[in-house]
């Protein structure tokens, strides 16, 4: 598939498209967001590339590994929930750091911990999805 | 107590890590972490062998009853002397034996993995913890049996173990819930105090029965002890640990642990005891007719977990000091062997008694070590396996009924491990012919020096068995809590037990004797490799797989729209099925509620969906599904729902990206479908269209108002410091659902990864 139009776009948007996800990650708590929608903006924008350039140049030109970000996602998820438990809570139990607020953010603890792991982990699905039935 | 098993779970995680900075050396490296653990329970030694009892709570689900309960009696303390001191052993030989493996590194993990997992099940007091740990050592056991998972008899192997440990595991996790249920508790020691309760609750007889059948088949008693032999597929250190020292006994355990509350009763008593009893003849009856070391040595461990078992069924204060003398006694001697096994694997390259011979002289450490661990097998004094035989003995000829039937099976079983020894040690070491290619050197310090530990332990705890007594004093109260105390010497006089000790040994070396001076015999003692032990075992596999070929064959036959047609028609059915009480609701809609907008995108909808169902090419369909989707997402957007909106729009985006990469694939155009099977899927979609219909007809007839939806709202920003509700709910307040989802995502990946590049033989079949 070769179009002159969205392959000179897509290498501009690629970091838009990556920084826009980052943002629609971190302000999910408290407008509409999230981890889910950040994962799925991420890999639209690599989908988009490889349309284009294929899989082989989109792996060599940001190493991107899905099932790396899959396996990076859930410990990132699992992590969030085990520190409760060495705070003496249950498992999963959101724990913040009251005293700051960070812009956009708000206030920092375990459950952003927890939607950055389902943002990584969304995105290397659907990247694998896409790379795997690519390459097929 | 939870400490030690915590370390070890986490040193597992980092053992790669490990391996990584001490490459050669990680094995002596991590043989400090049993090492450290049995130092510990050292220091609580003098403790318990005083009778104390240490105790450990943790909650866990304190709402379930299920804690962490540890609890250090004389039994446990036994247990976790063997799996830690034996664990630092293997440790230090895997070191250097698994040299010739590759990716050790896991190696490592699985064995970390299985020493905790142990320790928690001899430690644990609560129902609930105990089968936890014992399903962790069934699945490290698998991982370790199929370690050279290249290999198709490993594999098989391993598969075999796990299905019938882990199936057998099932029965078990039923029996302790109905001790549960029945004792109103979860905890194990006060369990075994309300014995009354349980059986007034009449849950007794089959807890006792699932209980039963799940030790029987961790412990291979007959009829599924045939994993334990085809286990030896395990690299020889798994086997020395796993599957003779340690985790074959967990069954045994469990049994003496639960002895106070059934021990008495008839059927338990003889179910123990004729189990027990056959396989301790069976065991030693397929040891002698091996030439595979590792398989003479596994059939004699078969055979001993029998005699452990039948011991248990006897149940009088003689046969609990038995079981307890024979644990330490069986786990010294026959770790040992394996781990001489493997040595002898390792500098000959060959593991078959009929090639090996006059070893002696080239390896006098390695065959000091055998012969001892031989001679405390055959219970020689004044080796600890004799005094062993004596107790045995002894609580045979002490029973009331049946006395001279299991003294006589004990004879015979004695007599063949007694040959069995001989075997081992005379034919390898001092055989007279020597058909390797080779001559072998003596094996490293490192590997010789933890078994040649075990074996002069055997002759230390012979000579003073007082060295040891006290614990074992304190493991068969726990076994049996009013005995006499436990009294062990080499020299009783001469009694009926010497003289049948004696008549043993004799008669066990003649028997040696007619084997190896028989040429025919030795010929032939290889028959045991025709005889399959494990035939309907086989025939059931191969059962089930055959029936789910067919029935795959059957159900799913490739054709997707067929899948879609059957999902579609049976949720139909089902839907109906759970409505039909509910009457049609009168239809009151007010046209002034519309907006205009409201009615655009409907149209737009509805003409789309007409256009794809009429479209003759894939890709317009497509596009034109999307164009029903975006108009979902309008429609969220203007009922204020904009997290569902962002999320469909995404999702079609995406939707139609994979789906031009599939039909990039398949034929631009075609005809899909014609004549009745057309006719098939207008009535089934329209049929559908209507239940939805009809479903939000009924949702809307009912207030929508519940207060779960008033209790997020109300606590997302005071409870969880956010205001987008629809995001708190997933990551905060219903975070483990969310969690499970992302799993199934990462599997589904995984899958799909899986189906593509695998299958790509079967590829032009599909549609």
């Amino acid at each position: 598939m070769n179009s002159t139009i969205l392959s000179t776009g897509i290498k501009l948007l690629v970091p838009l498209f990556v920084i826009f996800s980052l943002f629609l990650l971190f302000r999910g708590h408290n407008a509409p967001g999230g981890g889910f929608v950040g994962g799925l903006v991420f890999s639209i924008a690599f989908s988009l590339y490889t349309l284009n350039y294929g899989v082989e140049r989109t792996k060599e030109k940001y190493k991107i590994q899905p099932f790396k970000l899959i396996a990076w996602g859930l410990l990132l998820a699992v992590v969030s929930g085990l520190i409760p438990l060495l705070a003496g809570e249950s498992f999963l139990t959101g724990l913040w750091y009251e005293d700051i607020t960070i812009p956009v953010l708000g206030k920092p603890g375990t459950p952003i911990l927890f939607d950055v792991g389902v943002y990584l982990l969304v995105a290397g699905t659907i990247l694998s999805l896409i790379f795997t039935l690519w390459e097929e | 107590m939870l400490t030690i098993i915590l370390i070890g779970i986490l040193l597992a995680v980092f053992a790669p890590l490990f391996y990584k900075i001490f490459k050669a050396n990680t094995g002596k490296f991590l043989a400090l972490f049993p090492a450290a653990g049995f130092v510990w329970f050292v220091s609580k030694y003098n403790e318990v062998a005083n009778g104390s009892i240490i105790k450990e709570a943790f909650d866990w689900m304190p709402g379930l009853g299920v804690g962490l309960d540890f609890k250090l009696d004389g039994l446990s303390l036994l247990f976790a002397f063997l799996i830690t001191g034996i664990g630092a052993i293997v440790l230090l030989y895997a070191g250097t034996y698994m040299k010739a493996y590759k990716k050790t590194d896991r190696f490592f993990v699985a064995l970390l993995v299985f020493m905790a997992s142990m320790l928690g099940l001899v430690l644990s007091d609560n129902i609930i913890s105990l089968f936890v740990f014992w399903e962790l050592t069934s699945f490290s056991s698998y991982f370790l049996i199929g370690f050279s998972h290249d290999k198709e008899e490993s594999r098989d192997s391993a598969l075999k173990a796990l299905l019938i440990t882990a199936g057998g595991g099932l029965a078990l996790l039923a029996g302790l819930i109905m001790l549960g249920i029945g004792g109103e508790t979860n905890t194990i020691s006060e369990l075994l105090t309300r014995g009354d309760l349980i059986a007034d609750s009449g849950y007794l007889h089959l807890a006792m029965i699932l209980i039963i059948i799940g030790c029987f088949t961790k412990s291979a008693q007959f009829p599924f002890h045939f994993w334990l032999p085809a286990a030896m597929a395990a690299p020889t250190p798994v086997s020395a640990y796993l599957h003779s020292a340690t985790m074959v006994k967990a069954g045994i355990y469990l049994l003496a642990r639960m002895s106070p509350l059934f021990n008495g009763t008839d059927s338990w008593n003889a179910t123990l005891l004729v189990v027990g009893g056959t396989t301790m003849l069976i065991g030693a009856s397929m040891a002698i007719i091996n030439a595979d070391l590792k398989k003479i040595l596994a059939y004699t461990t078969v055979s001993a977990l029998g005699l452990l078992t039948m011991l248990l069924g006897i149940g009088t204060e003689m046969a609990i000091h038995a079981v307890v003398i024979f644990i330490l006694a069986h786990a010294l001697y026959k770790g040992a062997l394996f781990l001489l096994a493997g040595i002898i694997d390792h500098q000959t390259g060959t593991r078959n008694i009929r090639k090996l011979g006059k070893l002696f002289k080239k390896m006098p450490y390695t065959g000091t070590a055998v012969l001892i661990a031989c001679f405390s097998m055959a219970g020689i004094p004044p080796l600890f396996g004799f005094i062993s035989k004596e107790f045995t003995y002894a609580a045979t000829l002490d029973m009331t009924v049946n006395s001279p039937l299991t003294t006589s099976a004990f004879f015979i079983a004695g007599v063949l491990f007694t040959a069995a020894a001989g075997m081992l040690s005379y034919i390898v070491f001092f055989g007279k012919r020597n058909r390797l290619k080779t001559q072998p050197t003596e094996a490293p310090f490192s590997l010789v020096a933890g078994p040649f530990l075990m074996a002069v332990l055997a002759v230390a705890f012979g000579l003073s068995s007082g060295l040891i007594s006290p614990l074992l004093n304190q493991a068969s109260l726990a076994i049996m809590p009013e005995t006499i105390e436990l009294k062990m010497s080499l020299w009783h006089g001469i009694n009926t037990e010497l003289i049948l000790s004696v008549a043993t040994v004799t008669i066990g070396f003649l028997a040696f004797l007619f084997i190896y001076l028989n040429p025919r015999f030795m010929a032939s003692i290889e028959v045991s490799d025709k005889i399959k032990t494990s035939h309907a075992y086989d025939e059931t596999m191969s059962a089930v797989v055959e029936i789910s070929t067919r029935a795959t064959k059957l159900i799913q036959n490739g054709n997707l729209r067929n899948y879609v047609f059957i999902m579609i028609a049976v949720f139909c059915l089902l839907t109906i099925w759970v409505l039909k009480d509910f009457s049609f609701p009168g239809i009151n809609i007010l046209w002034s509620d519309f907006r205009i907008y409201d009615i655009v995108i409907g149209l737009l909808m509805i003409v789309a969906c007409f256009y794809a169902v009429m479209a003759k090419s894939r890709l317009l369909a497509i596009a034109l599904l999307g164009l029903v989707g975006y108009g979902v997402a309008f429609i969220f957007i203007m009922f204020g729902a904009p997290d569902l909106a962002i999320t469909q729009i995404l999702i079609e985006t995406l939707t139609v990206v994979i789906f031009v990469l599939v039909l990039w694939k398949l034929p631009k155009f075609l005809i899909f479908t014609e004549g009745f099977i057309k006719f098939r899927y207008f009535v089934i979609s329209a049929f559908f269209g209507g239940l939805m219909t009809w479903i939000v007809m009924i949702v809307t007839q009912y207030p929508l108002d519940s207060h779960l939806k008033a209790y997020f709202a109300e606590n997302s920003y005071l409870l969880a410091k956010g205001k987008n509700v629809v995001n708190v709910i997933l990551v905060d307040f219903r975070s483990l659902d969310t969690l499970g989802e992302t799993v199934v995502l990462g599997i589904a990946a995984i899958g799909i990864y899986a189906l593509v590049k695998f299958n790509k033989s079967e590829k032009n079949k599909q549609i």
